[in-house]
Order: C-alpha cells, then sequence, then structure tokens
C-alpha cells in the first residue's frame, strides 16, 4: 500500500491540484459526533506495574488544541529591552522588568551551542552581531530562530529571496513553526484526569488508581535548538496517566491469571454516559533469550549472512549445523516438554551479548505459542548522561514454530554505533490477547468489536485496550575486536567484555596466527597491545 | 398459431434427419487488403437458407438441398456480389472477395450493427470498432478502455484510473482477451492508459453482462480484443527493393521474385507522434498470409534525461512504457489456418530522493505483460470448424526500495533497475545499499482451449469445447536480502463447456449452456448453467432476456479504496473455499429506430454469492488468513441511444445503480450494520455520458464527450484521537505521536457530483512536401476545468482541522499527428 501511495501521490502531484476546503464542508459528516473516551489500560508484569491513558477524542471542527502559542515558552527569550540580558520566561522576565518583556526571536550559535544571554529581535541584528563571532572550530555564528515558517526549515529561492513559507521571518512565531503547539503544550488537554474511579482486580485483590500528571514519559524528537547533538539531545516528555495509587498491593505479575480493569467517569459530566466500563484478560510471559555460548560461535556465527533462507533446514537434515540448530534442537526439546514455560525460562541467557562491530548478526528470542507478535524497542546508553535513550522500535513476528507449541523469531542487527556509543539493550514485548488485538488489528475500526476488549454498561464498544505487555531486556555491546584476531585463536573462550581477561588471553596468543592481521586490522592489533601493555 | 409452430418444428425435425442436403461454407474478405469482412450477409436467392459470417469472415449454410443456386453476398460498404452455384453432391467451400463501394465508414458500421441485431442473441453486448475508439475524445491518445467507461454499464473509478468498474464488480472480475489470451493487469502509468494499441484493433467485443457459456472464470463481464490481421494484397516491396534503372541480374531477380516477395512483403505502415508517445503500425503479406506490427514507447524520460545531463547532474526519475504486438497468418491450405499472435508491454520506473544530507533512496519499479497464443483453425469443406489455441501470459512486477545512508552522486542509477526478464537473477540481485526493500509478484498462465463451432441445421448453431488452464503465481518480499513473506501456488481449472442457440420459430431465439469447472484447490465440481432469450416481435424490436451463473476461481487482494490500481496482485481463492460466484439477471429491450439509430434499455440485477477481499484480520504467520468473504448485491437500469442522424455519430447513455456490500471484516461471525453492510466503493448511482461526433466536412471531425456522475463513496472522518506512531505497538514509545481519523460508517458519504467535458479535432491533410497523408489531432481534456475531487486529505494538526481536496484531471491540452506511409 506504501508503493501505491507513494505512486498516487506522484500523479496527482503532476496531474492533480490541490485546494483548501473549509471544514464546514463537511458539518454533515461529524454534526452528531460528541466526544468519545480511549482508554489504553495496560499491566507491565516485568515492572510489577500498571499505567491507565484514559483520553478523549475531539471533533474535527474543534477549536481549541492548537493555539499557535508557544504556551511551555520552550524558545522565544525574554529581555527588559534591547541589547540587556534575557531570561528563560516570561515570568522571570517580568520578575525582573515588570511588563515591558519584549521577545527575543534569534540566538547566535557559536561552536555548535547557543549563547542564550546573546539574543536579539530581529535577523538583521543578529547577523550582525553574530557572524563577526569565531569559534573554536574556525566557523562563523549563525543565527538561529523559531519564526520558520510552516517547515521549520530557512530556505531561499533561486534568487537569494526567502521562501514564501507561511510565517517566515515575519518576526512572530506562529502557527506550525518551531516549539509551537508542541504535544507537551497539550497534551494535558487530551487527558481525562477527572471524574473517574479506575481499578484492576485480580483475584479478590483489587488496586486503585490516581491520575499522575506526570504518570508516563516517552523519549522526543533530537533538539537540535538544545546545543546538543545527536541521542543527548533527545528530551524525556511527560503525560498524565493513572498509576497505581499509593495503598495498591496488588501484583501485576500473576502470569495465566485473569485480570479485570473497571471504571467509571461518573463524576465527569461528558463521559458518564458510559457508565462503568470492564474488560478483562489473562497476562502472558516475555520471550525469552538464548544465543551464542562461547567465544567461537560469536566468531562464526557473528559472520552469518542474515538471510534466513539459510536457516531453513534447521534440523531439516537431522545434523547440527552450528549454534542455531542446537539452539533450534533445544527449544524442540522444551517443546515435548509438560511445561514448555519452565524449560524456556531454563534454557534463557540474562548474559549480556557481545557482537563484533560491522557484522550482522541475529538475535533470536522465542516464546510460547500464543504470543505470536512482539514488539521490539532498543535503547542505547548514553554514557554522559548516564541514561538510556530509545532508539528504534517495531514490531516483531515469529519466523519458526516449534511443535505449536514454541514460536521462534530473530531480530536482525547491524552492529554499528550509534553517536559513538556502543552499549545497547533490546526490550522485547510479548502482548495479552486484548492488547495484541488492539494493535495487531489496526486496519480495524477503533470501535470494532474485535479491536476492542472494552465495553460500556450497556455492552457498546469502548475505544482502546484493556491488556499486558512482558517484557525481557537483552543487553549487548558492540565490541571493535579486529575479526583477524577472532578467527586466531578458536580455542578460546571469553565470555564477557571484562578487559583483563581480554589481555590475558591477547598476551599469551600465538603471534603466528596474526598474520591474517593486515592493513587496518593490523593497526588495530597494535592499539589493543598498546592498550594491554599500558594495563 | 400452435398449430402453425407444430408444423414448422415437424418441419425442422424432419429435415434435420432426413434430408438429402449438403453444407455450404466458405470466407470473405476485403478485395483491397485481405482483411476478412464480419458480419456480412449471405443469402442463397429464393430460398429462406442463408447466413453471416462471424469476426473471422468465416460462413456455413447447413443443409441446403443440392442444386443450383445463386449466391448473394451484402454487406453495406462493399458491391453485393452474386454467385452461380452449379449443383453438386459434395460439401461447397467458397472464397469471395468483396469490392468497396464508395459509402461512408459509418455505414460500414451500421451494417455490422444491424447483423448483430438479427443474429446475436447475447445482451448486454457491445461492439466497438477502431474507429469508435479513435473518434472518442481521450486523454492524449485514443484508448479503449477509456471510451467503454463511456458505456452505460461501465464507470471509472477515476480520472487516473482506467480500471473498468462493470456493474458493481471490481476491476479483476472482468475478462480482457487479447487475441483469446487473458491480460491479467492491462494498464500503463498506474491505470492511466490501458496497455492496447489502438490502432492494431480490428473488434472490440464488450459483453456487460449475460455472456455465454464459452466464456469462465469471470464474474462481470468480458472484454474480446482481436487484433487486426494485416493487408496482404497492396505489397510494396517491389518498389522498395526491386527498382532498378538497369535490368536486374538474373540471380536478383530470381531472389526477389521467388524468394523474399514469396515469404515476405510490405503493404503499410502508419505513424502517430503526440506529446506522450510515438506509435507505428505496419502490416503486409506474410508466406500464404499476412503479418501486422504496432510499436510504442513514450519518450518522457529522454526529456528527462536530457534536461539533467544538460546541467550535469543525476535525473530524480525516470519513467517510460513500451509495448509491442505482432500478429502473423498463414493460411497452410484451403481447411487450414495458423495464426500467432504476441504482446509485450513494460512500464519501468525509477526514483532516486536524498540529498547531500539525507540517505541516498533508490525507487525501482517495473511491470509488464507478455502474451504469446499460436492457434490453429481447421476448417474444413463441412458444417463444423475447429479452434484450437495455446496462449501463455506472463504478468509480473518488482518493486525494489533502497536506502545507501552513504550514497555517491556516481551511484549508476542502472545497477539498481531490476532485470524484468530474468526472474532468476531478479531473486538473487543484491544492489550495494544498507537498507533494501524487494517485492517479485509473478503470474504465469498457460491455457489450452480446443472450441468446435458445429451447425447441425439453419436453426441450431452449438460451440463446445474444453480448457484446460495452468497457473503459476509467486509473490516475495525481502527485507535486507532476508526473504520474510512468500506466497506460492499453482491453481489449475478443467473446464469443459457447451453452448447452442436454436431458432424454432424466426422470431424467437434461445441460446443455452453450461460450463462444468474443476478447480484443483476446491474438492467439488462446479456446474454453471446459462440461458439466453431473445424474442423479436417486430423486425425492429428485440426483447431479450438472461440468466446466468458465474465463477471466478481467482482474485486480486487489491483494496478497494485504492485510487490507483498500479499493481494487481492476483491470488487464487483460498484453498479449499468455494469460489466467488454470481448469478445475472437481466432483462433489455433493442429498438431500431432507423440506420444506425438503436435505443436499448436493460435492467439487471446481480446477487454476489462469495467474493473475497483482503482480510483486515490478516495473520502474519498464516498466509490462508489473507481473504476474507462476503456478499453483495448489484441492480440498475441502463439506457443508451446509438445516434447516427446526418453526420453526428455516437451515444448518449444514463444509467442508474445500486451497489452494496456485506462482509463480515472483522470475522466475528456478524455482521455490524454500520461498518460491515456498506455501500461499495464504486457505487453512483446516477451516471450519465455521452459521445457525439461531428463531421464538419469530409476532411474534419469534432467529438466532444461529456460525463456527469454521481461522486464516489467515501467513509467520513467525524473525529480524531492521538494515536501512538505506526511502528510502536503497545504505545509506551510514542503513545501520542500524532492525531488519528475516527471514521464513520463506512463509504457512507460521496464526493462532489462528477463532470468532465472532453473535446477533441481532427483535421485530414495531405503533405505538400512529402506527398503522404496525414491526420492532426487536437484534444482538451475537462473543457471546462471542472473540480473533480479525487480525495480528502485531513491533517489534525490545528484547530479545527485542515481538509486539502486533490483533484483529477485539471484542463489539459494535447496534440498529434498521424500519417501513412
Amino acid at each position: 500500500m506504501i508503493k501505491n501511495n507513494f505512486f498516487l501521490y506522484l500523479v496527482i502531484f503532476f496531474l492533480g491540484c490541490q485546494k483548501e476546503i473549509n471544514i464546514s464542508e463537511f458539518t454533515n459528516d461529524f454534526v452528531i459526533y460528541e466526544d468519545e473516551l480511549r482508554i489504553e489500560a495496560l499491566i507491565l508484569p516485568s515492572d510489577n506495574t500498571a499505567i491507565v491513558r484514559i483520553d478523549k477524542s475531539f471533533p474535527v471542527d474543534e477549536n481549541n488544541l492548537y493555539d499557535c502559542i508557544d504556551n511551555d515558552n520552550d524558545w522565544n527569550y525574554y529581555h527588559c529591552d534591547e541589547n540587556s540580558l534575557s531570561y528563560e520566561s516570561l515570568d522571570e522576565c517580568q520578575l525582573n522588568c515588570g511588563n515591558e518583556c519584549l521577545i527575543h526571536l534569534y540566538i547566535c550559535n557559536i561552536d555548535e551551542s547557543n549563547d542564550y544571554t546573546k539574543t536579539y529581535t530581529s535577523l538583521e541584528e543578529c547577523n550582525s552581531n553574530c557572524s563577526i563571532l569565531i569559534g573554536s572550530d574556525g566557523k562563523e555564528g549563525i543565527c538561529l530562530t523559531d519564526d520558520l515558517g510552516e517547515d521549520g526549515i530557512i530556505t531561499e529561492t533561486w534568487n537569494g529571496d526567502l521562501e514564501p513559507d507561511q510565517g517566515e521571518n515575519d518576526g512572530i512565531p506562529t502557527c506550525g513553526e518551531n516549539n509551537i503547539d508542541e504535544e507537551d503544550e497539550f497534551l494535558n488537554q487530551i487527558h481525562v484526569s477527572e471524574g473517574c474511579n479506575v481499578s484492576m482486580k485480580n483475584g479478590s485483590d483489587v488496586c486503585d488508581f490516581i491520575f499522575d500528571p506526570d504518570g508516563g514519559f516517552y523519549f522526543g524528537e533530537e533538539n537540535k535548538e538544545s546545543g546538543l547533538e545527536g541521542i543527548e539531545s533527545i528530551e524525556l516528555i511527560s503525560y498524565g496517566a493513572w498509576v497505581p495509587g499509593p495503598e495498591c498491593t496488588i501484583n501485576f505479575n500473576n502470569y495465566e491469571s485473569e485480570y479485570e480493569f473497571i471504571c467509571n467517569c461518573d463524576g465527569n459530566d461528558t463521559f458518564s454516559k458510559y457508565g462503568t466500563i470492564t474488560a478483562s484478560d489473562t497476562l502472558v510471559k516475555p520471550p525469552i533469550f538464548k544465543t551464542y555460548e562461547n567465544w567461537e560461535d560469536l566468531n562464526n556465527d557473528g559472520q552469518f549472512n542474515i538471510n534466513i533462507d539459510r536457516y531453513d533446514d534447521i534440523d531439516g537434515d537431522g545434523e547440527f549445523d552450528g549454534e542455531l540448530d542446537t539452539l533450534y534442537s533445544r527449544l524442540e526439546d522444551c517443546s515435548l516438554q509438560d511445561d514448555v514455560s519452565i524449560c524456556l525460562e531454563n534454557l534463557h541467557s540474562d548474559s549480556t551479548f557481545y557482537y563484533r562491530k560491522d557484522s550482522e548478526v541475529l538475535l533470536f528470542f522465542a516464546s510460547q505459542r500464543e504470543s505470536d507478535l512482539y514488539q521490539l524497542v532498543q535503547y542505547v546508553f548514553d554514557t554522559i548522561n548516564d541514561r538510556w535513550v530509545y532508539y528504534h522500535g517495531h514490531p516483531g513476528f515469529p519466523f519458526e514454530s516449534i511443535n505449536n507449541k514454541i514460536n521462534l523469531s530473530a531480530e536482525a542487527i547491524v552492529a554499528e554505533e550509534l553517536d559513538g556509543f556502543s552499549f545497547y539493550k533490546y526490550e522485547i514485548f510479548t502482548f495479552s490477547k486484548g492488547y495484541k488485538n488492539y494493535y495487531q488489528y489496526a486496519q480495524l475500526a477503533l470501535d470494532d468489536p474485535i479491536r476492542s476488549n472494552l465495553r460500556d454498561a450497556n455492552g457498546n464498544v469502548v475505544m482502546g485496550a484493556f491488556g499486558s505487555m512482558s517484557k525481557r531486556i537483552k543487553e549487548f555491546q558492540i565490541i571493535n575486536y579486529p575479526h583477524c584476531l577472532l578467527d586466531c585463536d578458536g580455542n578460546s573462550v571469553i565470555n564477557s567484555a571484562d578487559e583483563i581477561e581480554f589481555c590475558n588471553w591477547f598476551t599469551n596468543i600465538d603471534n603466528t596466527c596474526l598474520i591474517d592481521c593486515i592493513g587496518d586490522d593490523f593497526e588495530e592489533v597494535l592499539n589493543y597491545q598498546n592498550y594491554c601493555e599500558e594495563q | 398459431m400452435i398449430k402453425q409452430n407444430y408444423k414448422y418444428i415437424l418441419f425442422i425435425y424432419f429435415n434435420f434427419l432426413f434430408s438429402n442436403t449438403i453444407t455450404i461454407s466458405g470466407d470473405i474478405k476485403d478485395k483491397n487488403t485481405g482483411e476478412p469482412i464480419p458480419y456480412a450477409n449471405i443469402i442463397l436467392m429464393e430460398t429462406n437458407l442463408g447466413s453471416s459470417s462471424d469476426i473471422d469472415g468465416h460462413f456455413i449454410i447447413p443443409r441446403v438441398p443440392k442444386k443450383n443456386y445463386t449466391i448473394r453476398v451484402m454487406v453495406i460498404g462493399y458491391k453485393t456480389l452474386d454467385s452461380e452455384i452449379l449443383k453438386s453432391d459434395q460439401n461447397i467451400k467458397l472464397q469471395f472477395s468483396l469490392e468497396k463501394s464508395i459509402i461512408s465508414l459509418d455505414e460500414i458500421n451500421i451494417s455490422a450493427e444491424r447483423t448483430r441485431f438479427q443474429e446475436k442473441v447475447e445482451i448486454s453486448t457491445i461492439n466497438l470498432s477502431n474507429r469508435d475508439i479513435r473518434r472518442a475524445p481521450a486523454f492524449i491518445e485514443a484508448d479503449v478502455f477509456r471510451t467503454i467507461q463511456l458505456l452505460p454499464s461501465v464507470t471509472a473509478s477515476n480520472d487516473f484510473n482506467a480500471a473498468l468498474i462493470v456493474r458493481g464488480g471490481s476491476p479483476d472480475e472482468n475478462m480482457i482477451l487479447l487475441d483469446g489470451a487473458e491480460i491479467y493487469n492491462p494498464y500503463h502509468i498506474g491505470g492511466i492508459f490501458s496497455t492496447f494499441n489502438s490502432n492494431m484493433i480490428a473488434d472490440t467485443e464488450f459483453l456487460a453482462g449475460g455472456f455465454p457459456a464459452e466464456y469462465n472464470g469471470r464474474l462481470s463481464s468480458v472484454l474480446n480484443i482481436t487484433s487486426k490481421n494485416g493487408d496482404y494484397k497492396n505489397s510494396k516491396i517491389d518498389s522498395l527493393f526491386y527498382y532498378k534503372p538497369i535490368k536486374p541480374f538474373k540471380w536478383e531477380k530470381k531472389y526477389f521474385d521467388y524468394k523474399l516477395k514469396e515469404y515476405f512483403n510490405f503493404s503499410k505502415a502508419n505513424c502517430e507522434i503526440n506529446t506522450l508517445s510515438s506509435k507505428i503500425l505496419a502490416e503486409g503479406a506474410l508466406y500464404k498470409g499476412s503479418w501486422i506490427f504496432s510499436a510504442r514507447r513514450t519518450y518522457f524520460d529522454k526529456f528527462v534525461s536530457m534536461y539533467y545531463n544538460s546541467i550535469n547532474e543525476q535525473e530524480p526519475f525516470k519513467y517510460y512504457f513500451w509495448d509491442l504486438h505482432f500478429k502473423g497468418l498463414i493460411n497452410i491450405n484451403q481447411n487450414n489456418q495458423l495464426s500467432y499472435s504476441q504482446f509485450a508491454g513494460t512500464d519501468d520506473l525509477y526514483l532516486n530522493l536524498g540529498g547531500d544530507d539525507f540517505p541516498g533512496i533508490d525507487f525501482g519499479w517495473d511491470w509488464g505483460n507478455y502474451t504469446q497464443v499460436l492457434s490453429w483453425k481447421h476448417l474444413p469443406n463441412s458444417n463444423y470448424f475447429i479452434e484450437t489455441n495455446i496462449s501463455k501470459t506472463e504478468y509480473k512486477f518488482d518493486v525494489d526500495f533502497a536506502v545507501d545512508f552513504e550514497s555517491s552522486a556516481e551511484d549508476d542509477e542502472n545497477d539498481f533497475l531490476p532485470n524484468l526478464n530474468d526472474e532468476e537473477s531478479e531473486e538473487s540481485n543484491e544492489f550495494n545499499s544498507d537498507i533494501e526493500f524487494k517485492t517479485d509478484n509473478i503470474v504465469k498462465d498457460v491455457t489450452l482451449r480446443q472450441t468446435i463451432n458445429y451447425f447441425p441445421s439453419e436453426y441450431l448453431k452449438i460451440k463446445m469445447g474444453w480448457e484446460y488452464k495452468q497457473i503459476k503465481m509467486k509473490y516475495i518480499e525481502r527485507f535486507s536480502g532476508q526473504e520474510y513473506f512468500r506466497l506460492e501456488s499453482e491453481p489449475a481449472i478443467k473446464s469443459i463447456f457447451y453452448s447452442n442457440v436454436l431458432n424454432p420459430f424466426p422470431v424467437f431465439r434461445i441460446n443455452t449452456g453450461f460450463i462444468i469447472s474443476d478447480f484443483n484447490r476446491y474438492d467439488k465440481i462446479i456446474i454453471d448453467p446459462r440461458i439466453g432469450l431473445k424474442y423479436t416481435p417486430t423486425s425492429d424490436l428485440a426483447l431479450k432476456a438472461s440468466w446466468g451463473k458465474y465463477s471466478q476461481f481467482l482474485y486480486t487482494i487489491n483494496q478497494e479504496e485504492e485510487l490507483l490500481r498500479v499493481v494487481d496482485f492476483w491470488q487464487p481463492i483460498p484453498d479449499g473455499q468455494k469460489p466467488q460466484s454470481s448469478e445475472h439477471y437481466i432483462l433489455g429491450a433493442e429498438y431500431w429506430i432507423s440506420e444506425g439509430n438503436i435505443f436499448s434499455i436493460e435492467a439487471y440485477y446481480k446477487p454476489y454469492m462469495h467474493l473475497y477481499d483482503l482480510n483486515p484480520r490478516v495473520q502474519p504467520d498464516d498466509p490462508s488468513t489473507i481473504a476474507v468473504s462476503g456478499t453483495g448485491e448489484a441492480y440498475g437500469l441502463e439506457l443508451l441511444y446509438r445516434l447516427n442522424i446526418n453526420k453526428f455519430s455516437g451515444w448518449i447513455s444514463y444509467s442508474y445503480s445500486d451497489i452494496t456490500r456485506t462482509v463480515d471484516l472483522n470475522s466475528d461471525g456478524q455482521i455490524w450494520e454500520e461498518k460491515e453492510k456498506y455501500n461499495a466503493k464504486y457505487n453512483k448511482p446516477h451516471n450519465f455520458s455521452s459521445v457525439i461526433s461531428y463531421d464538419i466536412n469530409s476532411n474534419i471531425t469534432i467529438a466532444v464527450s461529456c460525463v456527469i456522475s454521481s461522486g464516489q463513496t467515501y467513509t467520513p472522518v467525524i473525529g480524531k484521537v492521538h494515536q501512538a506512531s505506526q511502528q510502536s505497538y503497545g504505545s509506551l514509545e510514542k503513545p501520542y505521536s500524532s492525531f488519528g481519523n475516527i471514521f464513520g460508517a463506512r463509504n457512507s458519504s460521496r464526493y462532489p457530483t462528477y463532470f468532465r467535458t472532453d473535446l477533441s479535432l481532427s483535421q485530414k491533410k495531405k503533405s505538400k512536401w512529402f506527398g503522404f497523408d496525414y491526420v492532426r489531432k487536437f484534444q482538451i481534456i475537462n473543457l471546462t476545468n471542472h473540480y473533480n475531487v479525487l480525495l480528502y486529505n485531513f491533517d489534525h494538526q490545528s484547530s479545527p482541522s485542515r481538509v486539502s481536496a486533490y483533484s483529477m484531471f485539471p484542463i489539459f491540452l494535447s496534440f498529434g499527428w498521424e500519417f501513412k506511409l
């Protein structure tokens, strides 16, 4: 479908015309639409907690969400008068200057960091002051602004004029421009934070939820104006959600037992019409990780092409061809056990995995058969700020079913370092039925009775879902040992990234086997040699 | 009256059993070109016996008493030919060559139309000549699909989509035949054009419903395109090769006179150049037969290349299509004819995106159709003839999408473009990119078919035969060299059919028949009976009725909502599931007002029992869940007036229809009235269309087409709610990524009324410098520049939400030249 749409837009671009239509022309379509509830009630057994997002929908002609104002003032700096100091918030400015505060629209960026004391009201003024400042990198300072039109980018036409982008450099941050109407500015408007009683039950245990304005968080986009680069600049954005109250003692990790969700918004004028909303679901176990057990296998298997075709004969020929066949064989054994779950847990490897830089490898994981949908989320460790930062995520599916009891899947890992960081982790989730239907069947309407398991007092479908996502974490490190070195002593076993252990092995290695180390690899070996000698 | 009919039946019966008779058969051809003349009337004077020629100019008059006759061959546009036949104890086979009279081509069409009016039982059938297609205004060049879209039974999805929506059926329900071979994706440029070169078409028969038993495997319609045979009479090779100022050597004379000319000759060529493409049609004589060849290529890509070469930059995109069509025919002897037809057409699209600070993105997409048909026609000197043909059709598309994070301008885009002709090399092809997505889809169809046409008496015609169709289908998706999705199947359909036309009384004809099919993915035999009736109370009025059951074994899982039909993703019916089926109930009347002026009215009802569509609940690890089954219903009323008044010709039509679908989309075993019982996407209740051409004088013709129809349905957006990003299953990563649509009842709203008027002007001229004839063409599409909405796009990132409309074709001018050599 992506392809079809792509071609469609190409054709429309060449042959069609676009025009804006007033939303009032569609009044007949939405005139009877009333705000609805959308509830995402999610148990996270691996963290023994839960989170409930109760939000509302809007008619398409609502007029409040996007007010074209930088409500959280995360760009506009204020000053009392020209050439005075700037303040990051209007309140701070007014505290010092009274009500005469002006917006500074331009910041001088030198050495790829911003000097907030040098802010300007016009581009001309900024250019005249900033361009004469030379950073340590020898480059002139450049002026940054959020008054950048709808696309947030200053662009020029062929003759050097500014592109007529709506609001471009008009001196006022306007709709569609940077930092205006960001998610964190209007999220509080979409949350339903009052008038509801929210609880979950497991057997006779009940947990009441309370609304926390910072109940959840997620990672935002790269913030180029922060003066930082790459993952260091990624911000954490919090949102409001219902979380277990202080009196809650319920365990959220009773796997394979049923939980019930209850929500009543009788105290909310708009949503009292629903009555008591309920749903129930059963938790499922997280996946397990299993991979190479010794250095030799990492060395050999680490060079596998990631074409699953090559694994098609797993156990088909009755011979163990390598680590994957061993893994398959063990999973097959598990599938024949009475308690598949325990057997899988025993197979799980908690240790950090190591992947040689620039290799293409598969991270194998397995789950019980009922889990046939996974979410894979990769994080990178930002060693400068000592935090894990979201890298990317996507759904995953099994590629092999073993005796209809166990699903085997794999994630292809391209072992490259991001911004020089080498520590990573994957969080891989399994889904309970309620939550799986909600995401897997995204082609169905939000109020489809298959997609949502939430029902109101009259048995009508409520948008959203109640369910669980169980995760397992696998940390791994990308190591930069040259391949020739890894090939050198196939009998040695190194199962950690411990430098001392590595150096012990390295200094005792038979030098004749280093003859394959030439060029860059040789330089790399010399570096390790120096490093180990220093140790 | 009853007594009279009784006598009449007895007469037929005894005549059939005991009379001492012979069969007279033969072929009728154009004296000037050798092309067959269809729908000619052949009469044995002073008797009631006679026949009419078929599309190949062949006729049979069975059970003729042995005596002397004068046989008369009549067809408007040709001089009537009388010939004496002496009494014979043996069957007689005749060859007639008719000489053209000075008469307009319109009148020839009228003659053919009258013969069809009298002889054909089939309801909902319209034949379009090459001339009809070429006269209708068209986007850049004449297009058979675009002309058919102007008929009352047919609607178009939008200006960008040439797919035929026939009486509510989806485009995959139409059987598209080219010289007997099935075409699986008959479009160029994502559906803007059909693949057929109009110059090559001899006849287009379109059956919008109630089609007879000889057609199997489709639910809605049949479009049977027959290409020309080629002119083998006006050979010019003498003047081209044999002209010498001095007497030729003996060996030269021998070579040219007895060798080359015997096997190959050239008669004429026709070239056309327009703003988008050029095409050529050439024809001539072949050893005991004829040949014809056409080729077409667009050249927009060449302009793009020239421009980017001039500024020394890599071209960001490339698109072109080409097609070739060849047909050769050999008369082995008087009783056997062999023909070979080959068609090949390919579209190539390449895009290079990205920039200095952006990963290089290569996008390559090509798709095409290839058909080969070998036909053997056995025409014995008897009251039957047999047609045997083997056809091979291949349709494939492949899409490559590659991202290179360290792209360089030196990358050669040709390295990226996959080779359509080498399937294996495609599978193993690895591009030097960081991320690569690749999709291959191939449909290969080999069909063996034999048909026997048997004429036991003047009152009974029998057509029967068998067909074996073997198809291979493959769909593969790969990501970074890793194959993660593969669908393969080899459906096979064996079928036999029987159909007869009986006219026990002069005013009444009945066509009955059936098809018995054995589909290898379904364990029961499928029987599809069909019946058609025709009653002509007066010579100018025909009342028709038809009922039939229809089955379809393949379908496309293209989404109903799609606006462009770039590719068709063909699949067999899921294993063990019942094939798609429908019934046609049709009632109609045709009135012959005057020469070429025919008014017809038809009402139809078409229930669908099993329809397959893309399953929104598909299980990724279970390809058998890819389809979901449902039912449907379509009914309507159609009015058509084909006019021919003085210098005006064309047609005016109106149709009313209602098309609904009921599909358990969420597979929960219940029908959700609001979302699962809905108007079909193609439901356009009111549809008016007209095509009128006017001959200003013998050289200048102006034609205007006009379409006014209800807007297409769409599912309205009634609200908005925040949603997680597309890849963020579980909504932990980006729970409030963007606003998503909340949709209302499915297909419950309509786009504004569609209106489009096209105009074309053509002028015949003679070149002052070169002496050849040429035609200048000038066309305006959407003359009034009416804004026809293609789609609405909602942007919820503002308050209130913003809506953008995208239009279909705005006003568009094109021009071209066509010249003859």
